[in-house]
């Protein structure tokens, strides 16, 4: 197997931030740990492109292609479920400049072909994902958060409670 | 260069469980639970696991924290009508939930 | 038992457990060396079938027995949450209101629900050429139908989830499974033998029968996992407690 140095380490660079990342996850207030998930996500994804290119194994190009496509299921997930998505700009630009950042240099290096199809659909959905995620959006603000799956009757369960003060 | 991708990833999973076994409220354990399944994906791929990696990934994005979602709304909602007597544990849950 | 005794439990097993990983770890080839003698025979078994992946290789031919039980461990997990999970006395359904869902959310899970369904078959269906196969696939699958209820409401799942199909699905790809093993016995090889021509290594119909237990995993997998969300589901957005406290004896057999 013929590895490229250059590629893991800059896939290094998306790694290591997510770090800090995790923090925000386990000790963050209730808003910020979803936008954490949110941008481990997309962290993730540049690592997994970065390092498909640095192994020289374009078939793992597939595990950055089913990420971008599942990830905002799970991030709508707990939207629904912890009342709502927070607007997140550092999501946004993450995306904004990482994607292009991440996926165009290695369009570059693979030349025309499937692979740089591949290359290119993957960023689209993840750029796609992360800036729909990151606009922020309901229910919170809205009269009856909980419409959104139908609580129990009148009186409001404590989930959802909870998840109305989140 | 693989090595230090490795022990990144190694450390990422190490901290990461930790804090998931620590943590007590099931929803934010979730999100935690989340952030595992990607750094176990990192880890699978730098040790040139791709498949059992694809399955981290598939399993651990949005099922997992599916299941587990609907899980804890169903017991939170159930929790109080059923022990009226512990009212007061309900409680204690909602402000965990707070947090 | 008491904190006590559940301490000296934990700490003897503990102990027994350490010194059995330990022996076991100062015995093993060394972290990232080339001495992979199981990978090797395996690889060498793989290339043989003219199965491209190796490791779709080893679980779906070489050993696609110990592949059929785990399949068969979640068809029986799923079936367990169906009769776990089902309405019993004393529980009323009621239909799912609808949810408020911002636009582009919406428009985010119409376009991306026919991709993340084509992405999953195309990962079952690249098995024995790419990481990935049935199980993976079939999640992905499963997942994607479910954008439906994260990017809209619960009346928008079911409306293409009647769950009858899904029940007969998860069943006939549990039964393809067998019957592919079946097939081989007949054919005079043994259950399960890998007895379909091979193709030509890397193209998409190489691997013989690893392409068909992909499948028959992937349509179980997929299937198994609409039906175990539904469940869920249904407890959580259509089944409800009556409120009156006549609940006769319902609160144990969940």
């Amino acid at each position: 197997m013929s590895t490229s140095p250059g590629w893991l380490v800059a896939a290094m660079v998306p790694l290591l931030c997510l770090l800090p990342v995790l923090w925000f996850v386990v000790r963050g207030e209730p808003r910020n740990r979803l936008v954490a998930q949110n941008l481990a996500q997309l962290l993730t994804g540049f690592v997994l492109l970065l390092t498909a290119q640095g192994f020289g194994r374009s078939t793992y190009l597939d595990l950055a292609l089913v990420l971008a496509i599942l990830a905002p299921a799970g991030t709508l997930v707990y939207a629904r479920f912890l009342g709502g998505l927070p607007p997140a700009p550092l999501v946004r630009w993450t995306a904004v400049v990482g994607v292009p950042a991440t996926v165009l240099p290695l369009c570059v290096v693979s030349g025309a072909g499937r692979e740089t199809v591949k290359l290119l659909f993957i960023g689209a959905v993840l750029l796609a994902g992360a800036w729909v995620t990151s606009s922020g959006s309901q229910p919170s603000s809205e009269p009856e958060p909980d419409g959104t799956d139908g609580p129990s009757g009148s009186e409001p369960s404590s989930g959802e409670r909870a998840a109305k003060r989140d | 260069m693989t090595d230090p991708l490795i022990a990144v990833a190694l450390v990422l999973v190490a901290v990461t469980a930790t804090a998931a076994v620590l943590n007590r409220e099931p929803l934010r354990q979730a999100l935690v639970l989340s952030f595992l399944g990607l750094a176990l994906t990192l880890l699978f791929v730098f040790v040139q696991a791709p498949d059992v990696a694809l399955s981290q990934l598939a399993v651990g994005s949005a099922l997992t924290p599916l299941m587990i979602v609907l899980t804890v709304r169903k017991v939170a909602r159930a929790t109080p009508a059923r022990h009226a007597p512990e009212e007061d544990d309900a409680h204690d849950q909602d402000g965990e939930a707070d947090r | 038992m008491t904190r006590r005794g559940r301490l000296l439990l934990f700490l003897i097993a503990a102990t027994v457990t350490t010194v059995l990983l330990v022996g076991a770890f100062v015995e093993l080839p060394d972290f990232g060396t080339n001495f992979h003698p199981y990978g090797d025979r395996a690889v060498h078994a793989a290339l043989e079938h003219r199965t491209a992946n190796a490791v779709a290789s080893v679980n779906f031919d070489q050993r696609a027995l110990d592949t059929l039980v785990e399949e068969t461990i979640l068809f029986a997990a799923v079936l367990g949450a169906v009769v776990l999970l089902r309405q019993v006395t004393g529980e009323r359904r009621r239909p799912p209101r609808p949810a408020r869902v911002s636009p582009a959310i919406r428009r985010l899970g119409v376009l991306l629900l026919p991709v993340a369904l084509l992405v999953g078959l195309y990962v079952v269906a690249h098995g024995q050429l790419t990481p990935g196969g049935g199980f993976q696939g079939g999640v992905v699958v499963a997942t994607a139908l479910h954008l439906l209820y994260v990017a809209a409401d619960y009346r928008a799942l079911e409306r293409i989830r009647p769950l009858g199909p899904y029940e007969v699905g998860d069943v006939v790809g549990e039964a393809a499974y067998v019957v592919t093993g079946l097939a081989a016995m007949l054919g005079g090889s043994t259950f399960l033998a890998n007895v379909l021509p091979w193709g030509t290594l890397g193209t998409l119909t190489s691997g013989g029968t690893v392409v068909v237990l992909n499948a028959a995993v992937g349509m179980e997998v997929a299937c198994g996992v609409v039906v175990l969300l539904a469940t869920f589901l249904d407890q959580v957005v259509e089944i409800d407690e009556e409120s009156d406290g006549a609940r006769p004896g319902t609160g144990e057999s969940r």
